[in-house]
């Protein structure tokens, strides 16, 4: 071991104690990369230097002297918590980096009944702070498919959304207060007010920033009344997908919100519905509320189906069941594992947003150039999950084998051309390349494209809250330098 | 060499919560709703027969699957001829049999190898909703082939015979067997099916599979029992006041809520 590395490590050792200073080789080689890179992690390939130490923290004042201390030695500094990011986020792109983790800091401070909001450590998994107000009869109304795993601070610092959203809106509709930290050690905390117009809404400047300008340490979200008595679901098969985005740009335009707007094209909906729509797109709604508002959003999606004769009901049951069944949990993830090391056909996905007069073709134009540019591919297919007004969004999924590479070689074979061009296709059409998994590493080639003359902004935010450079080095923005 | 797989395609029975468990009728579980899967030992029974085909150099394997069943076998009969099954077979369940009845399939199975003889057949030891491992006897009894298994993996075929992994009371012995004959899949070294690509999907998106008919009994299936067992009655917890198959209605009916009422 270098004298840098023995010197980081010593040093966490003294801020946050030995036994939260972990420099087990597996433990570093699991740390040095996220789901990006999965199909590599699964076979013990490891392309990213490892960590000098994954560190956990119990709080803000231990946060606040590790990034004082990278910061005056210039050590690059991933924060973490459920580790489920999917864009290359966590990686450590360069050598004696820290991962600094906030798992630990897993307490629910706070459910406030009175003024309906919840606080809670970054460390929190969203699933128990979910069953937590539930208890209550109260529900967060974010429910991304990662709910076992993912904890709040990294929910918030990628701007994350959820199956519910086109009711309760993404992250940074749900999040009222924050606490974080600043690569200076400066602690900041933001406090839950319903709104404010106190200058810029400076919550922003912590959604999203995928750890590259702080480390959040406490959230505080809203809630709202659960109403599962009141769900309802309808599902309904259609030949084509075009149809369907036009259904659902109706149902939004005229007002609706329904909890669940989403559609499947045939190849995706392939592996969740073939057992009662092989070969078709399925489109689902589901409402909840209060009883008269969410019967009457029903009733009044159902009015708008029965104009639609190219749409056929299905069984409720049908959807329930699928929808019971569709989050990730740690056994779901050890199961791809197998999988994927017993067939090497691996998952991946890719999520942009697009105005409604530009998603048909953005689907149309990476339907046809994956199909005909890509080798190996087993499934390509989207789906539609999150609505607005103004837009909606489309989850590429792809499934492909790996044929004749290395671990190393899959994601240059496979998924950084896929992903080039779904990327490029979505802004050249006016959409934006990532909807809400990050940009990570891998998007980061676009992200002058992505935000044009706005990147002025996104650079400058980040030379003033992290002018040495030390925060999650290589996200968002690419890094330049020696890997 | 010609060597034929026999699956099932399932519901998904780990997908199944509490509150759905319904009983049918046909004193069953209902799962319609349910998203379906090739039976996990068949799958491996798959996955090996193609893997034998690529490894034997010295003379080409001809790969057939057949199942029993409606048309929701289609999609996996379609993938299977992607990935180079030269025959799939659908047997067409009409009178919905084939869920339970291993003595309809075994026969409608052993039909068509007597018509089409194999050197080897391969299928899963059981399946998820039945249970009974007894299909593999069955159709090793009706073409009188001899069964051997549970197999973890083929290790090479030859003109004569096939080399085998057999897992035997917690012990794994190689065995070499004179074809033609019936391998049973257990826990085999692979699990899951590989997957064919689009491409391969697109080249036999005109080709079909044949299709025969179920070699019903002649036999009413269901026979009713004549007498009460008390141990029956009493089964659950549960103390049924009727009698013969009204009790194992009533058993199964509203013995199974109480317990699950209970846990």
């Amino acid at each position: 071991m270098c004298n840098r590395r023995e010197e980081i490590i010593e040093k966490m050792k003294q801020i946050v104690g030995e036994e939260n200073v972990v420099t087990d080789k597996e433990v570093l080689e699991d740390a040095s990369h996220d789901r990006f890179r999965k199909y590599e992690g699964y076979h013990k390939v490891y392309t990213n230097p490892l960590p000098a130490a994954v560190v956990f923290v119990n709080d803000a004042e231990e946060v606040s002297s590790v990034l004082r201390y990278c910061n005056s030695k210039k050590i690059n500094v991933v924060p973490r918590t459920g580790h489920s990011a999917t864009e290359g986020g966590l990686e450590t792109i360069v050598k004696d980096s820290i991962v600094l983790d906030g798992s630990h800091m897993n307490r629910i401070l706070d459910i406030d009944e009175v003024n309906m909001q919840a606080t809670a450590e970054c460390g929190v998994v969203l699933e128990d702070l979910e069953n937590a107000v539930r208890k209550l009869g109260y529900t967060t109304g974010h429910s991304p498919q990662s709910k076992p795993i993912a904890q709040m601070g990294g929910l918030v610092a990628t701007r994350s959304i959820g199956q519910f959203s086109t009711l309760y809106g993404g992250i940074e509709d749900m999040l009222a207060g924050v606490q974080t930290v600043f690569p200076d050690g400066t602690i900041c905390d933001i406090k839950a007010v319903p709104r404010r117009s106190a200058g810029p809404d400076i919550r922003h400047i912590i959604l999203g920033n995928e750890g590259t300008t702080n480390f959040i340490t406490k959230v505080t979200v809203k809630l709202w009344k659960y109403y599962p008595e009141h769900q309802e679901c309808m599902g309904y098969t259609l030949d084509n997908m075009h149809d369907g985005l036009r259904i659902m740009r109706e149902v939004m335009v005229e007002g609706y919100r329904p909890s669940v707007a989403r559609l499947y094209d045939a190849e995706d909906g392939k592996e969740h519905f073939s057992h009662f729509a092989a070969g078709k797109c399925v489109l689902l709604f589901v409402t909840e509320g209060p009883e008269l508002i969410s019967h009457a959003t029903a009733e009044g999606i159902r009015r708008i189906m029965t104009k639609h004769p190219e749409c056929t009901q299905v069984e409720t049951k049908l959807i329930e069941t699928w929808f019971a069944n569709l989050n990730w949990d740690a056994a779901r993830i050890e199961e791809e594992r197998k999988e994927v090391l017993e067939t090497n056909n691996v998952c991946c996905t890719t999520e942009i947003s697009a105005p409604w007069g530009a998603v048909d073709g953005i689907y149309d134009v990476c339907v046809k150039r994956i199909m005909e540019e890509i080798p190996d591919i087993t499934v390509f297919g989207a789906h539609a999950s999150h609505c607005y007004s103004n837009g909606i969004n489309l989850y590429f999924v792809y499934w492909y084998n790996v044929v004749d590479c290395t671990p190393e070689e899959e994601i240059t074979k496979y998924h950084l051309p896929i992903k080039k061009i779904i990327c490029e296709e979505t802004i050249k059409a006016g959409g934006s390349m990532c909807h809400h998994h990050g940009v990570g590493k891998h998007r980061v080639h676009w992200v002058d494209k992505e935000h044009g003359s706005a990147l002025y902004m996104v650079k400058r935010l980040k030379e003033a809250f992290d002018p040495n450079g030390i925060m999650n080095i290589g996200t968002i923005l690419p890094y330049k330098g020696e890997k | 060499m010609r060597l034929l797989v026999s699956f099932k395609i399932c519901p998904d029975l780990e997908l199944l919560r509490e509150e759905d468990i319904i009983l049918t009728e046909e004193m069953g579980i209902d799962t319609h709703f349910l998203p379906n899967i090739i039976n996990c030992y068949d799958e491996s029974a798959l996955e090996l027969a193609l893997r034998l085909r690529d490894k034997t150099k010295e003379f080409p394997i001809e790969i057939s699957a057949f199942t029993a069943g409606n048309e929701q076998a289609e999609l996996t009969l379609k993938s299977l001829r992607a990935l180079g099954f030269a025959h799939t077979v659908r047997a067409e369940d009409e009178k919905g049999y084939t869920v339970f009845s291993s003595e309809t399939v075994a026969e409608t199975l052993a039909a068509y190898i007597k018509e089409y003889p194999q050197d080897c057949i391969l299928l899963g030891k059981e399946a998820p909703n039945g249970n009974n491992g007894i299909m593999a006897g069955l159709v090793s009894e009706k073409i009188k082939h001899p069964l051997i298994g549970p197999i973890l993996d083929i290790i090479f075929i030859d003109r004569e015979s096939v080399t085998v992994l057999v897992s035997d009371e917690g012990r794994i012995r190689k065995q070499i067997v004179s074809l033609p004959c019936v391998l049973c899949v257990g826990n085999a070294v692979i699990s899951k099916l590989r997957v064919a690509t689009l491409r391969e999907r697109m080249k036999v998106s005109k080709t079909e599979s044949e299709y025969i008919s179920l070699a019903y009994p002649d036999h009413e299936y269901i026979a009713a029992p004549k007498e009460v067992n008390p141990m029956i009655a009493k089964r659950a917890g549960y103390q049924s006041q009727k009698d013969g198959s009204e009790a194992v209605r009533d058993i199964l009916r509203n013995g199974l809520q109480k317990v699950l009422e209970q846990i």
